[in-house]
């Protein structure tokens, strides 16, 4: 398989995308080259590629056949391995970027990319304020060692347009209570409820990489994508990227729960003006999906903290940063107990005030 | 008539002894000379006989001189009138202010220990300090024990044993000390009465360290502290949890969602009444401490009693 790294036209070098200028550019040299300019070089580059160099990808080991591809770096000539998975990475000796394009070719073409508007250095900053504002934190989770294994990813996403028919029946309660003389009254007044709805979604994602964890995905969202891309394989550079492992039949069951969920609160939100609801039939069913296949940018962290790998990501577009830190049990038993001796010393000022 | 005859004769030969003997020393702090004489055993319906009313006399008198306060006891005999036991708690009060406290002007310390043989009843009434140190109230309910312990020899009959256990038992206590915590409160004014620095103090307030349970008090803030680090530890893990994914209905286009029936039908509507209970309950009880009153003579009295 052929793996492909941009070269500056001027000095040879591999360029990178800069998510801040949007541009890419050449560390050696540092020119700098615009989308446009880019397909231009890349299609030179490619011709250069078909005229000069043979069928690259050699697999070497029967056992690799299945899950791990090789291929050989443009800049050193060394071995790459990658999984099937993979489809922009960096080679492991010159650490110059690699995309491989056979993993971002027809069916795994990605209708569109939303490219990383955060640089490294913004996204370490971001969670320098995250990490100030946890105040329980593990003394060291601040270390160089640690954001060393802050990773830019492309993670494969379906976003998808559904249709939705939506029916609701419940029972409304509205209830009001007074007090006259020596007696408390309770009105109930009781309504029936229909809802029907057609419900649309659009842009709902979910990530189609099994191996990347769903729940932190999700609360990774929203993206904003007016700032989507057609896809270009230019964007990747600099960038690990990975192509999806479950397609759209895999995807439907999240989708269409998710979905359901969006209708079902919709039509509970229409019911707001009473003291109860007991919903008696619901109904709701997707008549219509219409998918893109979209990477969308994600800052990756893990980090090892008693035996444990607690694992970040921070929204590449918005810097919105998710993940389940580790808390340090020292910082917290003495908070706990400071606040513990507060409330007694409180609780008995209280006790003798009240005397 | 009589027994009052009775009263001032036995008074005067107690008077007498104590002049004539010179025996028991006797504190100017506490004790009043001019009142020393009324110190004493009143029998006048002659329970004890000549014997046991010299030793029960002699023990009273050692024990006032021991405790540094006034002592008398008052007997009266099967054939007196059979007063009800509250007349007999307001006679014993009554009868203390008439041998100490009218003849000195003041409220003095001492004790006096009323037995009815007719009712089987045996009050001690308590005046001053005696309030606080022969304490009625609480785990540390002296009197009750006192009189508790008198009673096995009430029932025997051996009322002297009787009076020469009541006063060991107000020497023991009077070195034990000031109970902890220890207070009383005049159930006809308010009034609070407690031992601070050598003297009895009477105020309106009680001091904060006396009106608070402590053996109460600490194990509520020792529980309110550990469930409040609980609440805090599970508080900062469930804040450090990740949080909860955004909702799917911010993907809810509302510019094509259209509702095409949305109705409202009333059912019904049901009136449900309920009485309120005028009977609001009572309100948490008082604080701790023993409890006084007032006599007819104006003065502040603690003490207690019960029958054998």
């Amino acid at each position: 398989m052929e793996s492909l790294a941009y070269k500056c036209p001027n000095c040879s070098a591999d360029l990178k995308f800069d998510a801040a200028t949007q541009t890419f550019t050449c560390d050696f040299c540092s020119s700098s080259f615009t989308k446009a300019e880019m397909d231009e070089i890349a299609a030179k580059q490619e011709e250069l590629a078909a005229a000069e160099r043979p069928e690259e990808e050699i697999r070497t080991d029967e056992e690799f056949a299945e899950h791990t591809s090789v291929y050989s770096c443009d800049s050193c000539g060394a071995t790459i391995m990658a999984d099937d998975t993979t489809a922009a990475t960096f080679c492991y000796y010159c650490h110059n970027p690699v995309i491989l394009r056979g993993r971002v070719s027809g069916d795994y073409r990605p209708s569109y990319v939303l490219p990383f508007q955060i640089d490294r250095e913004q996204a370490i900053g971001h969670f320098q304020d995250w990490c100030k504002r946890h105040k329980f934190l593990p003394s060291d989770f601040l270390s160089a060692a640690q954001q060393e294994k802050i990773t830019g990813l492309y993670v494969p996403f379906w976003v998808t347009d559904c249709d939705l028919n939506a029916e609701m029946d419940a029972l409304g309660k509205k209830v009001r209570s007074w007090t006259s003389g020596d007696y408390h009254y309770t009105e109930t007044r009781e309504y029936a409820l229909t809802r029907k709805a057609k419900v649309v979604l659009r842009g709902l994602p979910a990530d189609g990489a099994s191996h990347i964890d769903d729940e932190l995905m999700e609360a990774v969202e929203p993206f904003d994508y007016r700032q989507v891309q057609p896809f270009a394989m230019q964007y990747l550079s600099g960038f690990l990227a990975e192509r999806y492992d479950m397609n759209m039949a895999a995807m439907f069951p999240r989708i269409q729960k998710r979905a359901v969920q969006a209708s079902d609160q919709l039509l509970r939100s229409s019911m707001k003006n009473y003291t109860t609801v007991s919903v008696t039939r619901s109904d709701i069913k997707v008549m219509s999906t219409n998918w893109e296949y979209m990477l969308l940018p994600v800052w990756f962290m893990t980090y090892k903290y008693r035996d444990k790998v607690y694992e970040f990501a921070l929204n590449g577009q918005t810097a919105k940063f998710v993940g389940e830190p580790p808390v340090s049990r020292g910082k917290l038993a003495a908070f706990a107990a400071v606040l513990g001796v507060l409330a007694a010393v409180i609780t008995l000022v209280v006790g003798v005030m009240m005397k | 008539m009589k027994k009052h005859l009775k009263r001032i004769l036995t008074a005067a030969s107690a008077m007498l002894m104590l002049l004539c003997v010179f025996a028991v020393p006797v504190s100017a702090d506490r004790i009043f000379e001019d009142v020393i004489a009324n110190i004493g055993l009143y029998d006048p319906d002659s329970v004890f006989g000549e014997s046991d009313y010299s030793e029960a006399n002699s023990a009273i008198l050692e024990t006032s001189s021991s405790i540094d306060m006034y002592v008398a006891v008052q007997v009266t005999g099967e054939d007196a009138p059979a007063y009800s036991d509250g007349e007999i708690e307001a006679m014993a009060d009554d009868m203390y202010d008439e041998l100490f406290n009218i003849p000195h002007g003041t409220e003095t310390d001492g004790v006096l220990l009323y037995l009815s043989l007719s009712t089987h009843y045996a009050y001690i009434s308590t005046c001053g300090t005696a309030q606080i140190y022969y304490y009625n109230g609480g785990s540390d309910d002296r009197i009750s024990s006192i009189v508790s312990g008198m009673g096995d020899y009430l029932r025997r009959e051996d009322y002297a044993g009787a009076v020469n256990y009541f006063c060991r038992q107000l020497v023991y206590y009077k070195e034990k000390g000031v109970p902890k915590d220890g207070y009383t409160v005049n159930d006809d004014n308010g009034e609070y009465a407690y031992y601070q620095n050598g003297e009895l103090v009477h105020s309106e307030t009680l001091p904060w360290w006396l009106g608070v349970r402590w053996s109460m008090m600490l194990p509520i803030a020792g529980i309110i502290g550990l469930i409040t680090a609980l609440i805090s530890v599970l508080c900062v893990k469930n804040s450090y949890k990740l949080k909860k994914s955004l909702s799917p209905m911010n993907y809810v286009s509302q510019q094509d969602t259209h509702f095409y029936v949305q109705e409202d039908l009333f059912l019904r509507k049901h009136v449900s009444k309920t009485h309120i209970s005028s009977d609001s309950g009572r309100g948490g009880g008082g604080g701790g401490g023993g409890h006084s009153h007032t006599s007819s003579g104006g003065f502040s009295h603690g003490g207690g009693g019960g029958h054998w």
